[in-house]
């Protein structure tokens, strides 16, 4: 989407917000308002992810151009970094999220954002040495920068590594990979994909289809192309498109910091970059579409009271009865026995049930597996590598269901905004006859037959799910991330002391069944813990849902409310008075008229 | 070292006997082959996952470019590097007789010619080297594991699994039950397992418990190094990259789940070593060139590999490329600065240079300490569990006795009890209070055979304190074992080690047993210009 589209959009949503303003809309306006921010900072998350040392941070920071993340031989990134644009640098440390979506942030990190030099103490929150073993129990770290490559609304996620020996890192990583936009897959130019990268890159591809590959550190290697057509063939048969990118992070920070526009142009990440863009417009478009969506219902809401009256003028008996039976309608969308409400709230039921149901089954079968693998194994000699093997397993199952949560909460969100918009038909029709907003098909900005993939599901351009109503990005993103994080469970706290290694082989079965009863406890708890934090996700979705269409429902209403008392007023109309107030609300009209017509200009791209 | 000849002794009587019982049977030659290995010297095998930089290393060791090396992944079958009278490739393939192949060399690397085998129908490669390197040391360049091809990672268990080792005689049935009270299993090929990895991944950690649990290789901590085979690029590159390895491999060392499974840890900067070992005058030239360059130039020149080999600069870039291909980014960026400090007159004292900074030598004197140290230990161990494997494999008149010898020699070693302490105290089987465990290991020789070495002085020491510092040692673990309070393990540990001090204190006036310079390969320069 070109700038001069998304100013223009801008600019008509602006207009818009003061029409509504000067009749009076608040409750208009302010759909308009929040639209506006959305779309004008869509938070494009972006989680860069791949085996531990493969140079994730320095990439992260040469996206930047600035050393952020830090960047150690030895030390590793232990916590989420999310990087997002800030006027000013800020540093918070999520630590919990509580129902009232009250972040506890220390005290302290909010001055040294004052203080301008926040990013210093990164370390001491996100890295196994400044955070050993998570100590400071922070789910992510999150970073607010003045990075030109953020403007746009790009969100950089940096991850733990997968494959080093914290085993809890990779359900970080899965859970924040189920719901990104899209992912940087990292590896190292000095080999080819190994088995588990590829195990890993087919678990990311699952989770999210838009993965981008990189290839770093194309610096060091002089065999890189050989590397690179290698992995290339192997992204081809894991379904991923465009090949690897190679890239040299640090040549692009060199370039930076000495400001070589030669060395930034060998780094590779102006490519990197221009891929992102790639993903970032479809989710642009989904944006654009929603606020035109938005505009238009506004428009016709705006319109509904004065064509109400203009054509009571002429004749009201005409218009007095449908208006009747449209404020009836609209009467019903509010108050908590409407229908819609509880189709949300069934579904939601269902949602949860269903949620409950899968992680249940999936939990139940590794249960089942991991028995069977403790009774064949000694547990106090194998124990160190059963255990990260099993943590792994129940965190990828747990990915797994909440990726489940994203799609089918996304679905739910459709289905709700589809029946919305036809109450919205229905309550007020559209300025402009509908024939006339047919999208061209070939436009810059058209989306498909009105929808557009996301994530491999489709989502409907005009009423779009989670993703148009910006729910995504302010509640599964940065729950989910933070909250399927350390996994502070440590299976060994289930057994007393070191009895498992201090016993002595003639008492292996007693340690098998200590080991059994250590797993199911585990595994218990982890059901428990992931319970708890999809059903407070459901909790802040439904919340959202809730008052995002209470408020709409009761803007219908109003609207409704006021087209009929339009109509009813123009019955004691003067009637020297009709001809004048007629003209002058045809020009009002027109007026309107207008701004739909620019609105689906804009989408059609016709300009 | 104190009784080990008589250990080896012991355990050659036992083969003896063996030989005369199974003559003219089945078993006979897996007797021979028994034999030979305990009089053969050590056999090492370099382990690790794919690309750790194997073929690299065992360059390096060797000080000639032998084992082919390359981007991809290339070994995938075991090459076994020995020394001998000609220069010879043999085969074995899985199925049908070991037969020779005419082999070439490109660019000093062997190409074999397999005839109408395919490498997957290969059970190894033998390769007879004349090499002062290979005298002490066989060396076994394994396939790697946790490949992406992972036909290549199955070939890679089957010779830890033995079955690499055709030629090894009765270790195939895998029943595995002698291993037992060794705490071991069966014989594997290779008496000493070198474990290469460019960082700790949790598959490393995986292979080695698989290959220990299992008894593949019959490694266990005690003959486990795990080395960073790929150390400069930790430090991605940088002048200051060895310093890092060294800081990580500090930190893996303390690592609870890697203590566990091998020794120690080392980093090397392998592709270094092998450049530095095998340095030609050609190589040397064109470095002496680079440094000609005005500083500014040389910079711009060394930022990338691209550059490197792509800018204009001196001799063409196929030779620049060829020469970083050698010595990677970090060797070449090494090479330029030893020579700009003047610490490179020559090619090999610019090899020599090289060579300390990528700390082969270091590497070198582990293995001297650790393997060469308690070779015949290790070897004659290895004998024993694979003569106890045959002898149950092969049943006849009179093998009963030799199952009794080894028995015997099993259970009465006080070398093999040491050994299975030092193990069981690796592995968490037996713990102490910390410092005694730290005191024990190092009495029980990870630090060294030596007797200054086991009892923590340094290697000038006069005798009389090393006869003091027994004293005071054995007093300590007296007092241990006669504890009422102490643990049942804890007091046969402590009986274990008032033994090995008794041992070696008796052995001090007479035996300081100094360090033997000819014990270990060494690195010649080849010049091929």
């Amino acid at each position: 989407m070109g700038v001069t589209a998304a100013d223009d959009l801008v600019a008509l949503l602006d207009e818009l917000g003061d029409s509504c303003a000067a009749a009076g809309r608040d409750d208009l306006g302010l759909r308009i308002r929040a639209r506006r921010g959305l779309f004008a900072n869509p938070g494009f998350s972006v989680v860069v992810a791949g085996e531990f040392k493969a140079g994730k941070s320095s990439l992260v920071n040469a996206l930047l151009g600035v050393d952020v993340c830090p960047v150690d031989d030895d030390v590793a990134t232990s916590v989420p970094i999310v990087v997002r644009y800030a006027p000013a640098p800020t540093l918070r440390a999520r630590r919990s999220l509580d129902d009232d979506d009250q972040d506890s942030v220390d005290p302290g990190d909010e001055q040294g954002a004052i203080a301008g030099e926040p990013v210093d103490r990164l370390g001491a929150y996100a890295t196994e040495s400044g955070n050993p073993a998570n100590r400071e129990g922070v789910r992510a770290v999150e970073v607010g920068l003045p990075a030109a490559v953020l403007a746009g609304g790009l969100v950089l996620v940096d991850t733990p590594g997968v494959g080093g020996l914290g085993s809890a890192y990779t359900s970080a990583t899965m859970a924040a990979v189920a719901v990104a936009h899209a992912v940087l897959f990292v590896s190292d130019a000095s080999q080819e994909y190994t088995a588990p990268e590829l195990d890993f890159l087919g678990a990311v591809r699952a989770a999210c289809p838009e993965v981008v590959a990189v290839l770093n550190k194309i610096d060091i290697v002089p065999d890189w192309k050989r590397i690179r057509d290698l992995d290339d063939e192997w992204l081809e048969r894991a379904g991923v498109a465009g090949g690897v990118v190679p890239t040299s992070a640090q040549l692009e920070l060199l370039g930076c910091r000495h400001s070589r526009s030669d060395l930034r142009d060998e780094s590779g990440i102006a490519e990197v970059v221009t891929r992102l863009d790639g993903v970032a417009d479809a989710v642009r478009r989904v944006m654009a579409a929603a606020a035109v969506a938005d505009a238009h219902a506004v428009v016709a809401q705006l319109a509904s009271p004065l064509r109400a009256e203009h054509d009571a003028l002429a004749d009201p008996a005409a218009v007095i009865g449908p208006l009747e039976q449209v404020q009836e309608h609209a009467r019903g969308l509010t108050g908590d026995g409407a229908e819609w409400l509880g189709a949300l709230e069934d579904g939601m039921v269902d949602l949860e049930a269903e949620l409950d149901e899968e992680l249940g089954r999936r939990l139940k079968t590794v249960l089942a597996d991991t028995e069977r693998t403790v009774r064949a194994i000694d547990p106090a000699a194998d124990w160190d590598g059963f255990e990260a093997a099993l943590t792994r397993q129940v965190s990828g199952e747990i990915a797994a269901v909440s990726a489940r949560l994203t799609e089918s909460a996304n679905a739910l969100a459709t289905r709700l905004a589809q029946d919305f918009a036809g109450h919205e038909t229905a309550v007020a029709a559209p300025v402009t006859p509908v024939g006339e907003l047919a999208f061209a098909a070939d436009g810059p900005l058209v989306l498909g037959a009105g929808a557009t993939p996301w994530r491999g599901v489709l989502v409907d351009a005009g009423w779009g799910g989670l993703e148009a109503l910006g729910v995504l990005g302010s509640i599964l993103t940065f729950t989910s991330i933070s909250l399927f994080n350390p996994f502070s469970l440590v299976i060994g706290a289930f057994i007393g002391g070191k009895t498992l290694r201090d016993s002595r082989r003639r008492e292996l079965e007693r340690r098998r069944e200590q080991a059994v009863e250590a797993v199911n406890r585990y595994v218990q708890e982890a059901t428990r813990a992931a319970d708890r934090e999809l059903k407070s996700t459901t909790r802040r979705l439904r919340r959202e849902l809730r008052t995002t269409y209470q408020r709409r429902a009761d803007a219908l209403y109003r609207s409704a409310r006021e087209s009929l008392a339009a109509a009813e007023k123009s019955l004691g109309a003067d009637p020297a008075g009709r001809q004048a107030r007629s003209r002058q609300l045809e020009a009002q009209l027109g007026r309107l008229d207008a701004l739909d017509r620019r609105a689906a200009a804009l989408t059609a791209g016709g300009r | 070292m104190t009784g080990d000849s008589g250990f080896v002794g012991r355990v050659g009587a036992a083969l003896d006997t063996a030989a005369s019982v199974y003559a003219g049977t089945p078993g006979e030659a897996g007797v021979a082959e028994i034999r030979a290995r305990l009089h053969g010297p050590l056999r090492v095998a370099i382990a690790g996952k794919v690309k750790a930089g194997k073929s690299t290393l065992l360059n390096a060791l060797v000080g000639e470019e032998l084992a082919p090396t390359d981007a991809g992944e290339c070994t995938q079958v075991p090459w076994w590097f020995h020394d001998g009278l000609t220069y010879r490739a043999t085969l074995h393939p899985r199925a049908g007789p070991a037969r020779p192949a005419r082999f070439v060399r490109v660019d000093g690397a062997l190409v074999l010619d397999l005839d109408d085998l395919a490498a997957a129908d290969l059970a190894r490669i033998d390769v007879e080297w004349p090499s002062r390197a290979l005298r002490t040391m066989t060396l076994i360049d394994t396939p790697g594991i946790a490949s992406a091809t992972r036909a290549l990672s199955a070939a890679a268990l089957r010779f830890f699994a033995g079955d690499g080792a055709d030629g090894d005689g009765a270790d195939g049935d895998g029943d595995g039950a002698g291993g037992e009270g060794d705490g071991g299993g069966r014989a594997g090929p290779a008496d000493a397992v070198l474990y290469l990895m460019r960082h700790l991944h949790a598959a490393d950690i995986a292979f080695l418990e698989s290959f220990q649990d299992d008894g593949y290789a019959d490694a266990t901590p005690v003959n486990t190094i795990a080395v960073l085979s790929r150390a400069d690029e930790i430090g991605v590159g940088r002048l200051d990259a060895m310093e890092s390895a060294v800081r990580v491999a500090d930190r893996y060392r303390g690592d609870g789940r890697l203590r566990r499974l091998c020794q120690t840890v080392v980093p090397v900067a392998g592709l270094l070593a092998q450049a530095a070992a095998t340095l030609r005058e050609d190589e040397f030239r064109l470095l002496r060139q680079l440094v000609d360059l005005p500083p500014a130039e040389l910079e711009e020149l060394l930022l990338s590999v691209d550059r490197f080999s792509v800018r204009p600069g001196p001799a063409p870039p196929a030779e620049r490329l060829a020469l970083l291909r050698r010595f990677g980014i970090f060797g070449t960026r090494t090479a330029v600065q030893l020579l700009r400090e003047g610490q490179g007159a020559t090619a090999p004292a610019l090899a020599t240079a090289l060579l300390a900074v990528s700390r082969l030598d270091d590497l070198r004197e582990l293995l001297r300490v650790q393997f060469a140290g308690r070779r015949d230990l290790l070897k004659g161990r290895a004998a024993l569990l694979a003569l106890g494997a045959l002898v149950r494999r092969f049943p006849v008149a009179g093998s009963a006795g030799v199952a009794a010898d080894v028995e015997r020699i099993q259970s009465s070693a006080h070398e093999l009890v040491e050994i299975r302490l030092l193990n069981a105290l690796r592995t968490g089987e037996v713990t102490l209070r910390a410092e005694q465990e730290a005191e024990a290991v190092r009495l029980l020789g990870a630090d060294g055979t030596d007797p200054r070495a086991r009892l923590g002085l340094s290697p000038a020491a006069p005798d009389a304190d090393v006869t003091a510092a027994f004293a005071d040692v054995l007093a300590r673990w007296q007092r241990l074992a006669e504890n009422p309070i102490a643990t049942g393990e804890a007091v046969d540990a402590a009986r274990v080690l008032i033994r090995t001090c008794e041992a070696l204190a008796a052995s001090i006036p007479t035996a300081p047993a100094p360090a033997q310079p000819g014990d270990l390969p060494q690195t010649g320069i080849s010049r091929r210009s």
